[in-house]
């Protein structure tokens, strides 16, 4: 946020501008959010059943709902109305979102009650989507009138000097050079990010290649989730990989934190500036080899044959037996891994903290020596209040990268350490390429889906931390 | 200052706009490059409508066909000069498509997930030939078959029959049919045996190698204790094979044990994993990597090429399993090329194993979306073993390019590749698509092959003498969605199991309680 008077940034705990001093005045939370969040829920349901077969070891099959409902036509305006009403609400109109949110529940009625008459039988029950959708349009329209009515609304300020009284129109006519610019981005997104999207559907169907796309309801997520006797080992799989995921994901990134930020300081005290350089440039040359020169590497330096350096070395120095099983053994490969890991990646990570170190001041380094402070003290008192910042940046930053654990696993690991190894989307690789039989995409999709549910509960989360600590969001 | 502005806007916008236009020019197959034999780009269906009357077979004038690395490939060999040559032999314009061999099994996949952008014709691994036929993913050619040139030439091989028989998989009307051809046999792998080791260890002829387990077991000990304590085994891929037959790399320790769905001499359906003889299986192969008999590399995920290259052709492995054929005279020449000793023995078959496996070959389909799929099969796949022209571009390649005529005219003479011209060992062609010793049908005249080196013949001879059809791939959707799971676990049993970590009547026990009701359903949907 920026101070309305001088522009200067304001962090969450300022209440005064401290540029000019004046008292910042900040606005209450506009209740939007509800309303958008309410379609949203809509929006979802309508990929679940509306009916579906009560038993869980059939999967909840067969199952019925907008996606394989006679008329194709009603899902279309189904999502159409969900789009337009999201639009409304951001566009300020929220009032007028009323309307479709409400004709959402209309149209999930109607269809409802055909699906009942065509597919209706003994054994079929109520799906999920009518439950969400009903409470979707109730959120949503609870949330409009909430807003309409301006209960604990206030208008937000907006800098004048990016608005002024002009229309909004107006100001994208003033500023048509930058939208300019920015238009291919927006295309080269919409097509590549948000087109991309419409393939979660998939995560509600049977996709084999060779076949047509046919609706399943949530068989997936029951397959994922063990809800029925045949997917308990499908289940067991995937929740191992889930775990293996956030496991090998937070305890890499504390380390290599820890270790990129313990390099800088150390770094940063050398007074050799060619030795210095040269350490960082040491450093920073495996960031820049692929994973697989890297694991090959590590490979060959630690595998258990006649060949494996490392092994060779205990056996010839008398320090070990027995070969030791560095790759193969669940006891040992995560360490390998993680050790690995801080070789390629530390060096990359020291030059945030070195760049946050070389803008301390000297004076207070020089304050310090006046005051009889020795190096540890300095560090102590200096240094690290200064980096404290930047290291909670970037581990917020990177946290929210977690769950894309692949391509470095996936070089490294084995069947003999998945108890250990095993990621989610290694997990997805195998289901999809490394079956004998023709790969099913719907599995794999709802995985992902699930995977990326979680990735953006992280990123939510990190950009609430980041508030928190910085003054401002990441997204 | 404002004009400025303003003209890097545009000049800006402009780059933008036309990075997104280069990404979208994207071929819809991935990453495959498509090259037309003519030279000029062509779309992805026949220019041919369907004829209505079945009759009248009309020739296409233009085809697609995809197709993995197992022919000539650009900038190997010549391989557009293979095209050009095919193409004015048929008189068909043919489009190449050609992706990555390693990864040829995902482009499959993600190919046949558009069926309106197949190719006309594609070359599928066995398992999903099964898949595709089963769901209507390719033209029933059983009629075209029975009927064609080739079946009725009389110039098919002996063992054509057996071959032609496999074939037959089930329809999406659950009826048997053929649905896709191959002109060759699918070959299989022998086991090749370091003389220089052996000899080492005692054994001082190839007659002399142990021929049952007992034997191969005092074997692997005297190779060990001869050889530096070297392990002397190393499978390629590791335990299992990715494809079927999946134990072929691995033979003497697999024995008879098989770890997928398979028919036994009754007709009923087994899941091969939860057998008794798999729990023997996985004790001897503990066995083999607790005693360092299998190289402990087995484990980690060696890729076939670093078994081959990094260890058997570099002296670190003395026992190595692999494709019999050409594959001979290629072990004789590597193992040269680094210096060794050159001579390999072929392990008998154990007593146990009865015989090596001969795998299902790779089927050359034709897909639901060719508009006029008798002309294709007529025209293109009839031809491959025509007995003349045709027969010998896919057999041997072009003449004058891969391979020359000796001076009377009867024996051809492989040329050398294009890839190894100039370089200080410069190796010749020996085949195109098939071995001559695989062929189904033979020439109309004699065969003008001159094996690059007699033991190509040998290892042919011997494989055919002591070798038996694996068992076919399976496939339902049943199969289908839990395959995966299966394969990972039964995995990460059979690596416990060769760690030590419990024995193969555990490992079998314990699959059998988390995979029973995957089991049951998948044999269900066999039936």
């Amino acid at each position: 946020m920026q101070c309305k008077y001088c522009g200067t940034q304001i962090t969450k705990k300022d209440t005064r501008c401290p540029q000019c001093g004046r008292a910042i005045v900040r606005p209450e939370k506009n209740i939007r959010p509800i309303a958008i969040a309410g379609v949203v829920i809509a929006f979802v349901g309508s990929a679940f059943p509306m009916i579906m077969n009560s038993n869980a070891d059939l999967k909840f099959q067969p199952a019925f709902g907008f996606m394989n409902y006679e008329s194709p036509w009603m899902w279309y305006s189904f999502l159409l109305l969900c789009v337009l009403s999201v639009v409304l609400c951001a566009v300020k109109l929220e009032k007028f979102s009323i309307a479709p949110t409400a004709i959402l529940g209309v149209l999930c009625g109607i269809t409802y009650n055909n699906v009942c008459l065509r597919h209706g039988a003994p054994g079929m029950v109520m799906g999920l989507a009518p439950i969400l959708i009903y409470a979707g349009c109730a959120i949503g329209v609870i949330g409009v009138f909430l807003d309409v009515l301006k209960f604990k609304k206030k208008e937000i300020s907006t800098d004048y000097r990016y608005t002024g009284h002009k229309t909004v129109w107006q100001r994208i006519y003033i500023y048509r050079w930058f939208y300019l610019m920015f238009l291919p981005v927006l295309v080269f997104v919409i097509i590549f990010n948000y087109l991309p999207m419409t393939g979660l559907r998939y995560a509600f169907m049977d996709f084999k290649s060779g076949s047509e796309p046919s609706y399943v309801g949530i068989k997936h997520f029951v397959d994922m989730f063990g809800l029925s006797e045949i997917s308990k080992l499908s289940s067991k799989q995937f929740m191992r990989a889930f775990g293996n995921t956030l496991t090998l994901s937070v305890i890499k990134l504390a380390m290599n934190t820890f270790a990129a930020v313990l390099i800088s300081l150390l770094l940063h005290e050398m007074k050799n500036i060619y030795f210095k350089k040269s350490v960082q440039t040491i450093i920073y040359l495996p960031h820049f080899m692929s994973w697989v020169v890297v694991a090959s590497i590590f490979k060959m330096a630690l595998s258990a044959n006649d060949s494996g350096l490392v092994n060779s070395l205990l056996m010839s120095l008398g320090v070990i037996d027995k070969r030791i099983d560095f790759l193969t053994s669940n006891n040992l490969w995560r360490g390998v891994y993680y050790v690995v890991n801080l070789w390629k990646d530390t060096g990359w990570g020291t030059i945030l903290f070195l760049a946050t170190l070389s803008g301390i001041s000297p004076e207070l380094y020089e304050a310090a020596d006046i005051d009889g402070a020795n190096r540890f003290n300095k560090m102590r008192y200096i240094t690290m209040p200064a980096l404290a910042n930047t290291i909670i940046t970037v581990f917020i930053l990177n946290l929210a990268k977690v769950m894309n654990l692949f391509e470095s696993v996936f070089v490294m690991y084995n069947p003999s350490v998945y108890d250990t190894s095993d990621v989610i989307q290694t997990y997805i690789y195998r289901q999809s390429f490394a079956s004998s039989g023709t790969p099913n995409y719907g599995y794999t999709t709802a995985v992902g889906l699930f995977k990326s549910l979680i990735g953006c509960i992280l990123v939510l989360i990190c950009n609430k931390a980041s508030k928190k600590v910085r003054g401002r969001g990441i997204v | 200052m404002r004009k400025m502005s303003k003209f890097a806007a545009c000049v800006l916008a402009g780059v933008m706009a036309l990075s997104l236009i280069g990404c979208a020019k994207a071929d819809g197959t991935g990453n495959s490059a498509s090259v037309s034999s003519t030279g000029t780009s062509v779309s992805a269906s026949t220019s041919k409508e369907a004829d209505p009357a079945p009759a009248e077979i009309v020739k296409p004038e233009k085809i697609t066909v995809m197709w993995d690395g197992t022919i000539f490939k650009e900038g190997d060999n010549y391989a557009e000069e293979f095209y050009k040559a095919l193409s004015d032999a048929l008189g068909i314009e043919i489009d190449f498509i050609r992706p990555d061999h390693s990864s040829y099994a995902e482009h499959i996949g993600i190919t046949f997930n558009d069926k309106e952008k197949l190719p006309d014709v594609v070359i599928l691994p066995a398992n999903y030939y099964t898949a595709f036929a089963a769901q209507g993913n390719l033209w029933n050619m059983t009629d075209a078959w029975l009927n064609s040139e080739t079946a009725n030439s009389g110039r098919l091989v002996d063992a054509a029959k057996q071959v032609i028989d496999g074939w037959y998989v089930n329809g999406p009307d659950g009826q048997k049919g053929i649905y896709g051809f191959y002109p060759a046999r699918g070959n299989g792998c022998i086991t090749y045996v370091s003389a220089a080791w052996a000899k080492k260890a005692g054994y001082a002829t190839e007659d002399s190698l142990p021929t049952d387990w007992a034997g191969y077991q005092e074997f692997l000990q005297k190779m060990k204790e001869a050889n530096d304590g070297k392990a002397p085994v190393l499978a390629a891929g590791g335990l299992f094979n990715r494809e079927a037959p999946y134990t072929n790399y691995l033979p003497e320790f697999w024995q008879g044990a098989y770890p997928d769905f398979y028919q036994d001499a009754n007709g009923n359906w087994v899941d091969g994993f939860a057998t008794d003889d798999m729990a023997a299986a996985l004790d001897r192969i503990a066995w083999g990597y607790q005693n360092g008999y299998i190289n402990a590399a087995i484990l980690e995920g060696p890729s076939t090429s670093d078994v081959r290259n990094k260890y058997f052709y570099a002296g670190e492995t003395g026992v190595f399993t692999y494709w019999a054929g050409t594959w001979a005279y290629n072990n004789m020449t590597n193992l040269a090329k680094n210096g060794l000793d050159t001579e390999c023995w072929k392990l008998m078959p154990l007593k146990e194993m009865g015989a090596y496996y001969e795998r299902m070959s790779p089927m050359i389909a034709i897909t639901s979306a060719c508009k006029n799929p008798e002309g294709v099969f007529k025209y293109f796949i009839d031809t491959m073993l025509d007995g003349g022209k045709v027969q010998m571009l896919w057999q041997y390649g072009v003449e004058g390019v891969h391979y020359e005529w000796n001076e009377d005219h009867t024996k051809i003479n492989g040329l050398v590749t294009q890839s190894s011209k100039g370089s200080e060992k410069e190796s010749k062609t020996t085949k195109n698509l098939f071995e001559a010793n695989l062929k189904l049908a033979n020439f109309a005249e004699v065969d003008p092959y001159t094996p690059a080196d007699e033991v190509i013949d040998i290892s042919f001879n011997f494989f055919n003498k002591y070798s038996k059809a694996a068992p076919a791939p399976v496939s339902s959707d049943v199969y289908n969605d839990y395959s995966a799971t299966l394969w990972t676990e039964r995995q990460e049993l059979s690596a416990k199991v060769a760690k030590g970590e419990m024995t193969g009547a555990e490992a079998v026990a314990k699959y059998k309680e988390d995979c029973e009701a995957i089991s049951n359903a998948v044999i269900a949907s066999f039936k």
